[in-house]
């Protein structure tokens, strides 16, 4: 599982995880953002002949996560889909055994600009609840953050990602949980999937992703 | 005069020939008997190539052979009538002559030569371009017929074959010339030649193939790979005699201040006024679109009085502004152009008679294809005047300067068995008229490029665009070409229409269109340049200074500025790097320093410099290794001169610091010019493997250089090529941004996919194969590294960055190897942190 983060916001503890997930400890909660199920196919469809099995690696190291973790919630912050795709039944018998395995979690999607794309309904993942905006106090989740600084706002989409450097030209860009004053991104949880690169201000907070291990970030300018 | 004619009366071609050579008079022209033989190869059905320098008549020599053979063709058809011409009162016939340019730009000139003659002889025949810059009327109309003679690119090429009914349209070509062969030779756009004159081929047998080329250092194999398996019946022309050509450059009057690195200084911007108001027309050539920019800026700004009669000219400006300037070139209106290697090739603007290199010429070839821009008539002498823009390019002029005098001209490696071009091309085939796979592979092996290859591998090709890549457990959802009756076919209109979008190896950045608000098009940026502007902010493009008003569907909208400065948008493919041959060459200059024989004016110049190189190192001899070592803030620095060329070092940069990091847990950067190459680390680096000389042993090198290789992530760049040729990395329709959005993925993480999911992949080991072969040639390498075993070893503490180190520090573009953990490394760097929210 490799070495975690636990950090405290608004009294709540969230511990962040390197395999691109956050753990909210008082709800028992396990969310993941920005998974981009289909995109290997989608591409291959197109014509681009992109190797298969990244869905199911995806999808397994959820499982994974599921079984060490065991979440009351599964919640799922958007762009779980890449796009429309035709009816195949590979595919649906993927994610239908997947969700019979984890029968008893209760999952959530905040949907995503993808998966109102994607008509994500159609899917055999049989949520227990879909919606564009989750709130759970003190918490606001939605796919894209609003800007709102009347809450805290936990989101995705952005892939975010920091570049630091060290003497001798040591230079890395790694992907990152990112911490404002009012919301916070998760890294992107699907392993075929770009990222930003963000340049982060003083007040900001970043836990790059190393590995196995997540590290807080020191201050440059200090 | 007219002896063939005399020999063979009544003989039809000779009467041809002689309607041809009274064409050559009413010029006040002789045929010269390079021509004359081409006609002769061409009239016994015998292909070839032709080699000369730039404007010595390689144009017509390619070009009369079939209209000879038509006109005596045409007096047989129609033989009682008294004169020819009644024999061409008919339709234009269908194609006749194909002939292929590397540049668009020149395809109007070729367009103008050839028109020329047809419209003096009165001929049937209909002459067309076909390019990127053609209008979709023009193109539509040529999807149905081609005209009589069809001047295109590679690229147009390959798209008209992937269309329906292309043998039908393509069968009856008598010649393909393929103009400025040199050019194609060596980069995977010659493949496409290669792979498009297959097809050619067999559709017709009898078809001829001429190239036309600059005389290279390997002119046969230039020819062997043009005919590939009919080479033995090739002929190889050799056109006039190189003119001579004078290399000068201009001195700085105070080396001591003239920058050690850079390339954009305009210190010497007095002498280049200076030199360009004693000449009627001159070309200033830079070795970068950005260069053009900032020079065409400062003339102007010198001398605001030449304003309309200077121009620039580069291939991301708007095609009319291009023509423009052309065309003020060719009738002497233009007092100068600054121009990129845009104007290397081809055209003939006979009134410029000064040719100035702004840089280091990077190669000898190109120096002389340059100089050869001045003077453009047989006999007279080329000239050119180089301008550095540091000091040490002052050797570099010297070294090439030498370099012509001895003829040692550059070869130009042909690309062996790239994969990607043939995934391309099995596609652009399937689109056309399909394939059947077993003639398809054996058409394949005809071509240089594809002679060895294995049925595995075209297989495997042909599985990755039909299959997915996976010949046993086939994806039941790829979708590109299918099998239907024994022949390869497109899957549906959609794969093809993006194939066709993508046709080409020309990798380049997402274009953002750039135009005025009354809709004037300027030219094209990199999106990524555009990235970084905002509402108004100043740039110059197109030697303008221009205002950002709004950005709206890959089209920037811009209005004149007021201001005075701005930053100049940079283009992939900026630098060049120095060829071996010209690296070696400037290995010598120095062993002449070395020995104070001072004999060429750069040399005397550069004394200053050379004095405080040796006070604080020394000056390598041809026989020394220099090795400097320094520390400063970044941390310690390792500079090795290995003098092999740019990419050389930088394979060898590789393998030295692989070769170290397997001594104790490091981190090295690397950097590389063309002379050496440094190895930068925040830890003390270790330098006894290099006093026992044991770092540079032969022993396991292959295996050391494909570990390096991995270890510097090499291969990650070179796939960023072969994804775009390969179809991995879709382009884009032009002008529609988000259309292509769900299918979008950088290289480098299809690198990561293919990485993980996928190792074995034929075209990841092809991007090993492809930085082998580039940079690390084992046989090369292994080469450099016996010749510096056997060297005398100079490894010396330095307490400042020489002037021979500094250009090399200076470089941003670097590569990376480590043995140790990234979480080690990452614990030792930090955030760098912005003042302000980014977004």
């Amino acid at each position: 599982m490799g070495q975690s983060i636990k950090t405290t916001i608004l009294n709540q503890t969230l511990i962040l995880l390197p395999d691109r997930a956050m753990y909210w400890e008082d709800e028992k909660m396990l969310i993941v953002a920005d998974l981009h199920i289909g995109k290997g196919r989608i591409f291959r469809k197109n014509g681009i002949p992109v190797p298969a099995g990244i869905t199911a690696g995806d999808l397994k190291r959820l499982s994974l996560l599921i079984e060490h973790l065991q979440p009351e919630i599964t919640l799922i912050l958007g762009d779980l889909l890449h796009g429309r795709m035709d009816q195949d039944d590979a595919f649906d018998s993927l994610i239908e055994k997947w969700r019979q395995k984890h029968a008893d979690v209760q999952l959530i999607l905040v949907t995503g600009n993808h998966d109102i794309l994607a008509g994500v309904s159609q899917y055999q993942f049989r949520f227990d609840q879909i919606t564009d905006t989750l709130v759970m106090e003190p918490f606001v989740f939605t796919h894209k953050p609003t800007g709102d600084k009347t809450r805290f706002e936990l989101a995705g989409h952005f892939h975010p990602a920091v570049t630091i450097q060290g003497k001798g030209r040591l230079k890395e860009t790694l992907p990152c949980f990112y911490f404002s004053i009012h919301s916070a991104l998760l890294p992107a949880f699907g392993s075929f999937t770009g990222n930003l690169v963000i340049r982060p201000t003083l007040q900001e907070q970043v836990y790059v992703i190393v590995d196995d291990s997540v590290l807080m970030l020191r201050n440059g300018s200090q | 005069m007219d002896d063939i004619a005399k020999k063979i009366k009544g003989d039809p071609t000779a009467t041809a020939i002689a309607i041809i050579s009274r064409w050559f008079r009413s010029r006040g022209w002789q045929p010269f008997d390079f021509q004359r033989d081409t006609w002769n190869a061409y009239l016994e059905g015998r292909s070839g190539l032709i080699h000369a320098p730039t404007g010595i008549g390689k144009t017509y020599a390619a070009w009369f052979g079939p209209l000879i053979e038509w006109l005596a063709q045409a007096k047989v058809r129609s033989p009682e009538s008294a004169s020819p011409d009644e024999a061409f009162k008919q339709d234009a016939p269908p194609l006749e002559v194909l002939w292929i340019t590397p540049l668009r730009a020149l395809a109007t000139d070729i367009h103008a030569a050839l028109d020329q003659v047809v419209k003096d002889l009165d001929l049937p025949w209909s002459v067309q371009c076909r390019t990127g810059d053609t209008s979709s009327s023009v193109k539509n109309r040529q999807k149905k017929e081609l005209p009589t003679v069809l001047i295109t690119t590679p690229e147009s090429l390959n798209l008209l074959i992937s269309y329906a009914g292309a043998r039908k349209r393509f069968g009856n070509t008598r010649l393909v010339v393929v103009d400025e062969w040199h050019e194609l030779l060596g980069s995977k756009r010659g493949t496409l030649v290669e792979l498009a004159l297959a097809r050619l081929r067999t559709w017709n047998l009898q078809i001829r193939i001429w190239g036309l080329s600059a005389t290279l250092g390997n002119t046969t194999t230039a020819m062997q790979v043009l005919l590939g398996s009919f080479s033995h019946n090739g002929c190889l022309v050799q056109g006039i005699q190189p003119k001579s050509v004078v290399v000068e450059s201009v001195i700085p009057p105070h080396v001591e201040r003239f920058p050690w690195a850079g390339h954009l200084g305009l210190k010497l911007l007095p002498q280049v006024l200076e030199k360009m108001a004693s000449a009627a027309s001159t070309l200033v050539f830079t070795n970068t679109r950005s260069q053009t920019e900032i020079w065409y800026q400062a003339i102007l700004e010198a001398r605001p009085d030449w304003s309309p009669r200077v121009a620039l000219h580069h291939g991301s400006l708007d095609r009319k502004e291009r023509l423009s300037v052309e065309q003020g070139l060719r009738s002497g209106r233009l007092k100068g152009v600054v121009c990129t290697s845009s104007l290397d090739l081809g055209v003939d603007f006979t009134p410029v008679d000064l040719v100035i290199q702004i840089g280091s010429p990077k190669g000898i070839a190109r120096l002389m294809q340059r100089a050869g821009r001045s003077g453009h008539k047989p006999g007279k002498h080329s000239h050119v005047v180089c301008v550095p823009t540091n000091a040490l390019e002052l050797m570099e002029v010297a070294a090439a300067r030498h370099s012509v005098e001895i003829g040692c001209i550059e070869p130009r490696e042909p690309v062996v068995l790239p994969l990607d071009v043939l995934v391309q091309h099995l596609v652009t085939v399937a689109l056309g008229d399909g394939f059947h796979p077993d003639q398809m592979y054996r058409e394949l092996k005809t071509t240089y490029a594809f002679r060895n290859l294995l049925k595995r591998e075209f297989n495997w090709a042909l599985d990755f665009v039909s299959a997915g890549g996976h010949a046993l457990a086939a994806y039941p959802e790829f979708n590109k070409i299918t099998l239907k009756k024994g022949r390869f076919t497109a899957a549906n209109p959609k794969i093809a229409i993006r194939h066709r979008m993508n046709i080409g190896t020309i990798t380049s950045d997402a274009a953002i269109l750039v135009k005025f608000l009354n809709g004037h098009r300027l030219g094209t940026i990199e999106e990524r340049f555009v990235a970084r502007l905002k509402k108004g902010d100043v740039f110059i493009f197109a030697g303008r200074l221009l205002e950002f008003v709004r950005i709206k569907d890959m089209t920037l909208w811009v209005r004149k500025s007021r201001s005075r400065k701005g930053p100049i948008p940079q283009w992939i493919g900026g630098r060049m790097p120095l060829s071996t041959e010209l690296a070696a060459a400037v290995r010598d200059q120095l062993d002449h320093a070395a020995h104070k024989r001072l004999e060429t004016p750069e040399l005397a110049a550069l004394q200053p410099i050379l004095k405080l190189q040796a006070r604080w190192s020394i000056i390598p001899g041809s026989n020394d290794l220099l090795i400097e070592k320094c520390k400063s803030r970044e941390g310690h620095h390792l500079f090795i001169y290995a003098f092999e060329g740019h990419l050389v070092n930088e394979g060898l940069g590789a393998l030295l610091a692989y070769r170290l990091s397997q001594l104790k847990p490091l981190t090295l950067s690397i950097a590389v010019n063309d002379y050496g190459l440094e190895l930068l680390s925040d830890r003390n680096i270790p330098v006894a493997p290099f006093e026992d000389l044991s770092i540079f042993s032969t022993d396991g090198l292959l295996e050391d250089i494909l570990a390096s290789v991995n270890a510097a992530e090499m291969g990650r760049r070179q796939f960023r090529e072969i994804a775009r040729v390969a179809g991995l990395v879709f382009q884009g329709y032009p002008g529609r941004h988000k259309s292509g959005h769900q299918l979008q993925a950088s290289s480098s993480l299809l690198y990561n996919v293919f990485q993980r999911y996928e190792p074995k992949n034929l075209l990841l080991r092809q991007a090993t194969r492809e930085v082998l072969a580039k940079q690390l040639e084992y046989t090369r390498l292994g080469r450099s590294l016996k010749r510096m075993s056997g060297t005398t070893l100079r490894l010396i503490e330095t307490k400042q960055v020489t002037p021979l180190a500094f250009p090399i520090m200076v470089n941003r573009l670097r590569a990376q190897v480590s043995s140790e953990k990234l979480v080690d490394r990452v614990k030792r760097m930090q955030l760098k942190l912005e003042k302000k929210a980014d977004y």
